[in-house]
């Protein structure tokens, strides 16, 4: 059996309501204008997709857009629903920078949420017992 | 203010009425409303315009981009084509000296199309 240790890099405190949920920490920064917007994003491990922004955050940060063929259609109960994608920089508490996408309902306004694309890029721990959402980094094997 | 409205067409006046009577709404208030949704629509249709010029463009070279340009980002911004770049950064490099407010970019070759599931969640539309 192969051991591997993780440290935590940063850690950010259950967010809302009871029950409360894990959420992180981002910074989204326009690639054009240079324009930086900060906020705690809810983990939703049911979204399928990106970051998740409301249509005026998009609208803000959302300069440089996918051609609509790259668009994501994502399927709910109630049908297809068809995201505007656009690329941005996001760096995600201490711990992580990366090149990705947020996207915005064509229709609607949307929500501030972390889809699974973005949390399949992160060494996460959901500390329940302490209400902690922590970023990992492999510091042993 | 007081504004008086001639020639109204008589049904859809009727159903406005209606409309505003179920929303427990004054005829003005709902014609407020109707204005208002009317003047976002129109202010929201203005960039989409850029964004179809810009698709309308990237379509006319995709061939093209997928031969000359693999794995780097091209930008259209103004219906037209930019150039390309390295990074996403350089990408929003070349669209700033351009005075772009809006561009697409993509990274060529790169395979975005996936969606996926979205489990009965989070869904707020």
């Amino acid at each position: 059996m192969v051991l591997e240790l993780f440290g935590t890099i940063d850690c950010q405190k259950y967010l809302g309501p009871e029950p409360r949920m894990p959420g992180l920490e981002v910074e989204v920064r326009e690639p054009v204008s240079g324009r930086r917007r900060s906020f705690i994003a809810p983990i939703d491990t049911g979204f399928g997709g990106y970051l998740l922004v409301p249509k005026l955050l998009y609208a803000e940060l959302g300069t440089m857009e996918l051609p609509e063929e790259d668009f994501g259609s994502y399927s709910t109960m109630t049908g297809p629903i068809i995201l505007r994608r656009a690329a941005v920089e996001i760096e995600i508490g201490k711990g992580r920078k990366l090149d990705s996408f947020i996207e915005t309902p064509m229709q609607g306004n949307g929500k501030i949420l972390a889809g699974r694309r973005i949390i399949s890029e992160l060494e996460l721990a959901l500390l329940g017992g302490k209400m902690m959402c922590c970023q990992l980094k492999a510091i042993q094997k | 203010m007081d504004v008086i409205i001639r020639k109204i067409d008589q049904r859809l006046h009727r159903r406005l009425k209606a409309e505003a009577a179920i929303r427990g709404m004054t005829l003005s208030r709902a014609l407020e409303e109707a204005i208002r949704m009317w003047v976002r629509t129109e202010d929201q249709a203005q960039p989409r315009d850029e964004s179809d010029s810009n698709n309308r463009a990237y379509e006319r070279m995709k061939n093209e981009l997928g031969r000359r340009y693999k794995d780097k980002f091209v930008v259209f911004a103004g219906g037209r084509f930019l150039g390309s770049a390295e990074s996403l950064h350089e990408a929003g490099n070349l669209a700033r000296r351009n005075n772009a407010r809006k561009a697409l970019a993509k990274r060529v070759g790169e395979i975005n199309r996936a969606g996926g599931e979205w489990f009965w969640s989070s869904l707020e539309l």
